[in-house]
């Protein structure tokens, strides 16, 4: 979109945008999606023609077991559980192929004590790892067969008495609850059995290699600086790089700190000391990498997903969240007076919706400031970091029932790994309902994006008093949206036509988590390392001024402790306590 | 998004001598460190509710620091689970 300022009679400024067809390879916004349609069209075709043998014949096979034992009794029992794991393991990102891919995509791994773990591993570093992490293995297996043995036996004993008798039934639940609990913690120690020789190194260069071009010919066509970008891209993904390695330390996943985090720290730290390379600032393209990540997010917005839990989900996620945000805004706005607009609306959404990944599609949608944005999430980390460890503790100390906490973190903590720390560090009903309801409200991320967007080409960015046309917001609109939204509707639809056991195993397991999602946490993690190094610490401090982004914040947090707690206790105790007793 | 009107380069520390700059670089790599290495596992040690959640995460690898639900594998796990509540939900005798 391109912009200009005409001075009419009466000496008004006017703000006109304009359009033209050269837009579409001259604009970010375009190119943003030309990008993540091209990446979602090469994972689909690929994910899509090696569909895993046998797979539907398996589901159906699981499927009959899961409805026949659902008729059988009024608990989900031992065969129901491990029919549903059946299915759980039919991935199509496990194919030899897809493997292959996944490895070339692969973000630097976890390490304690040499960082230089994260990106190589010896054979004989990871027989050694194998070796010591086996009689840990080989406990919990022997735990978790232990559980299930007696699991069986107290079902047993209830279908003796024709699940008529109340005790034996709770007994039973509880039994099979404390096998799922083994089953989780031996299925860990298992995968730290199984630890592979790996050199990261040539996949991270062929990906630097990619992305550097891709890009450098988009920048090339949008002003013509395509080589003088690719000059300072190697610097930007080193930063990016880097802040996966970090993020990958063992103490930093205790406080949740991740590579978003460590790539905006990253940044800040070499821009207000030593300064960023005047050659590399021609690659600090935030927006397009930003833009070129959502058109990929977009595909993992599925609106299917809400009905996931079922309506005591959805009130929780699609009710009070966008009540928090529109009281949040309107008291940041009418209370605290807020200077800027965009600050607002971009802490407001990041606190409601679901943290940095919402921060990101608000701050686009309404153009708000790097440092704005840089502020929210900031402010993010820390209360999601508090959050993480006392929510449980409360939980806990009241004696609140687990699904209840389950549903109140899940609309509350931020980032959704911390949901889902969170929740299954109470118990494994905990984390199902904690996890689903965050993942619900992560699609929440569609509508905001696109709400906020048109709200403000319609009435922030118009002048009081003007008219705007539809050509005028049309003129106005951040085109990326419509590439965003496209993807999502496009891939629920997909989703749904698939029914959730191939849509599950094809799209969640297969072209997103398999192909998309790393792709667009790359681009994500580089217009991270960009914002960082483009942001001047004094700037920050000044949006900072009089501590109103933290009252903001806190205030809004607090309010929607208190409305997800009444709203998820009203719907899963009240309104729909049969879909509580069978979670 | 838009860039605000400081541009790259205009850091905190653009008018101190290189010197100086590249101190304050080893300082704050310092701290990162001492963070990372000392003081991140000594809170965690020292705070019982931090340490058994750190232990837990430690346990199970749940990727804390992720922000979306695809990023996190065991959110795919219970969205699936939920998904085969809902439509073979139990339905067997009760007692009465």
């Amino acid at each position: 979109m391109a912009e200009n300022v005409a001075q009419e009679r009466d000496d008004v400024v006017v703000d006109r945008a304009t359009s033209s067809w050269s837009d579409l390879w001259k604009k970010e916004d375009y190119w943003a999606i030309w990008l993540g349609f091209l990446i979602l069209i090469i994972g689909s075709i690929f994910y899509f023609n090696n569909e895993p043998a046998g797979m539907r014949e398996k589901f159906a096979e699981a499927n009959a077991i899961m409805e026949a034992e659902a008729a059988r009794a009024p608990f989900k029992t031992v065969a129901w559980y491990e029919a549903q794991t059946d299915k759980e393991r039919i991935k199509a990102r496990d194919g030899s192929m897809a493997k292959t891919i996944s490895g070339l995509l692969a973000k630097p791994k976890k390490w304690s004590t040499n960082p230089l773990d994260s990106l190589m591993l010896s054979k004989e570093e990871a027989d050694a790892m194998n070796a010591a992490a086996m009689p840990a293995y080989e406990a919990a297996a022997a735990a978790a067969a232990q559980a299930k043995t007696t699991a069986l036996a107290a079902q047993a004993a209830a279908a003796q008495a024709g699940f008529k008798d109340a005790a034996l039934n709770a007994k039973t639940s509880a039994e099979i609850e404390e096998w799922l609990k083994l089953r989780t913690k031996a299925s860990s120690a298992k995968s730290k059995t199984g630890n592979k020789p790996y050199n990261l190194i040539p996949g991270l260069i062929m990906l630097l290699v990619v992305f550097g071009v891709v890009f450098a010919v988009g920048m090339q066509f949008i002003d013509g600086t395509g080589a003088k970008f690719l000059k300072g891209f190697s610097f930007v993904f080193s930063i990016a790089l880097i802040a996966y390695v970090l993020a990958g330390q063992k103490t930093m996943a205790y406080y949740g700190i991740g590579d978003a985090a460590w790539a905006i720290a990253l940044g800040m730290i070499i821009s207000n000391t030593v300064g960023t390379p005047n050659w590399a600032k021609k690659a600090l393209q935030v927006e397009f990498f930003i833009k070129a990540g959502l058109v990929l997010l977009g595909a993992e917005v599925l609106f299917n997903k809400i009905v996931a839990i079922g309506i005591p989900g959805i009130f929780v996620a699609w009710v009070v969240t966008p009540v928090v945000l529109i009281t949040t805004f309107i008291f940041g706005q009418k209370v605290l007076k807020i200077e800027s607009k965009t600050l607002n609306m971009v802490i407001s959404a990041d606190m409601s919706v679901c943290g940095t990944s919402a921060a990101i599609a608000t701050a686009a949608a309404c153009k708000a400031k790097k440092e704005e944005l840089t502020l929210a999430i900031g402010l993010s980390l820390v209360f999601t970091a508090v959050m993480m460890v006392v929510m449980p503790i409360i939980i806990k100390a009241t004696g609140m029932p687990y699904i209840l906490g389950g549903a109140w973190m899940g609309g509350t903590i931020d980032a959704t790994g911390a949901v889902a720390a969170a929740g299954a560090f109470l118990s494994e009903k905990a984390l199902y309902v904690a996890a689903t309801i965050k993942m619900i409200q992560n699609v929440l991320i569609g509508v905001t994006a696109f709400g906020v967007a048109v709200y403000w080409c319609t009435k922030v960015e118009c002048v009081e008093g003007q008219s705007v046309s539809a050509m005028e917001i049309w003129h106005r609109f951040p085109k990326f949206v419509l590439g965003f939204l496209t993807a999502s509707v496009v891939f629920s639809m997909i989703y749904s036509t698939l029914g959730s056991d191939v849509g599950f195993t094809m799209v969640d397991q297969g072209v997103l988590r398999g192909f998309s999602s790393p792709l667009r946490d790359w681009f994500f993690c580089l217009s991270f390392a960009a914002i960082g190094l483009a942001t001047n610490f004094r700037e920050l401090r000044h949006y900072f001024k009089g501590g109103k982004p933290l009252i903001l914040y806190a205030c809004g947090q607090g309010f929607n402790l208190c409305l997800t707690l009444v709203m998820a206790y009203i719907m899963f105790y009240l309104v729909f306590p049969d879909i509580t007793a069978s979670i | 998004m838009t860039t605000a009107t400081k541009t790259a380069g205009d850091g905190l520390m653009a008018d101190q001598s290189l010197g100086r700059r590249l101190a304050a670089l080893a300082l704050i790599a310092a701290l990162v460190w001492g963070f990372m290495f000392v003081a991140g596992p000594r809170l965690a040690a020292s705070v019982p509710a931090l340490g058994s959640l750190a232990a837990f995460v430690n346990e199970t690898g749940i990727e804390t620091g992720a922000y979306y639900y695809t990023s996190v594998e065991i959110v795919g796990h219970a969205d699936h689970n939920a998904r085969s509540t809902i439509e073979y939900q139990p339905h067997g005798p009760r007692p009465e």
